[in-house]
């Protein structure tokens, strides 16, 4: 669950070496190592929440 | 004051994921029950003549239930309705609390009632201060867990980009175990709590990935 996370904000965020990736395509890379790199259990859930707009985070506030 | 009840079982976990309002439906039919308790007993105090003695022990159940679940407010007040019903039932039938004979009995019998409801009183308000205590301590043992693991957060932590990633990361995290109906407790405090937990456990799992021969 949280490799699913971990990996889904590592994709969407701004690396040194790459641009962000829009939140569909990361979505589209994890949906497809469902199963193998990820819970399939997990992957659905992540789905459902990404679905209903959870999977967007404006602001940090720490 | 914050309730912390006893810990849900499976089957309430799942009835609460499907339905959201079941906490508010429950609390409210805890309240019928300890009311319908208190009538029923009061019935029974009625039929039972001949041992009301036993059945005035009865009325302790209602109280120390709404002290175990509710805390000192509630008990104290459910000690109160009992007294008052059984005062009104022996009012109104003065046969039911003692023996109908002479003025001396008269006496006798409420100072037994008075006993009675004193002690009941009391025991919901010691009961219920002691539920209180739980509850802070178990509160303040959780507030100091969540500081240590926002303290952690911040030294596991390299800079602030690997911050706002790691908080992030558990935002998502605590959201998709929403999705996966795991422990509501463990989503209550998921700002600091699951965002320390997160970083702690990726990075061990880096840590023993790079550490890997090959």
């Amino acid at each position: 669950m949280i490799s699913v996370a971990d990996v889904y904000d590592a994709l969407t965020s701004d690396r040194p070496y790459r641009k962000a990736m829009s939140p569909y395509d990361a979505k589209e890379i994890l949906l497809k190592g469902s199963g193998t790199d990820f819970d399939p259990r997990v992957i659905d859930a992540f789905i459902d929440a990404f679905k209903k707009g959870e999977m967007e985070i404006t602001a940090v506030q720490v | 004051m914050e309730r912390v009840l006893p810990a849900p079982t499976r089957l309430y976990e799942r009835l609460r994921s499907v339905t959201p309002n079941l906490g508010r439906i429950e609390a409210v039919n805890k309240e019928l029950w300890l009311l319908l308790s208190l009538f029923s007993l009061g019935l029974l105090f009625n039929y039972l003549v001949a041992s009301q003695r036993m059945v005035l022990s009865f009325y302790t159940f209602p109280t120390l239930l709404s002290a175990y679940t509710y805390g000192r407010r509630h008990a104290t007040l459910t000690a109160f309705a009992s007294v008052l019903i059984v005062v009104l039932m022996s009012m109104q039938n003065p046969a039911l609390v003692g023996a109908n004979e002479g003025a001396r009995a008269w006496l006798d019998r409420w100072l037994d009632v008075t006993a009675w409801g004193g002690t009941l009183v009391l025991t919901g308000y010691l009961m219920g201060t002691l539920y209180e205590h739980r509850t802070a301590q178990l509160r303040e043992l959780r507030e100091t867990y969540d500081g240590v693991l926002l303290l952690l957060r911040h030294f596991i932590s390299k800079d602030k980009y690997t911050e706002n990633h790691s908080y992030r990361v558990s935002v998502y995290a605590a959201r998709i175990a929403a999705g996966l109906h795991l422990s509501a407790s463990f989503r209550s405090s998921w700002p600091t709590m699951t965002s320390s937990t997160a970083t702690a456990t990726t990075r061990c799992a880096a840590r023993r990935f790079r550490s890997r021969p090959g």
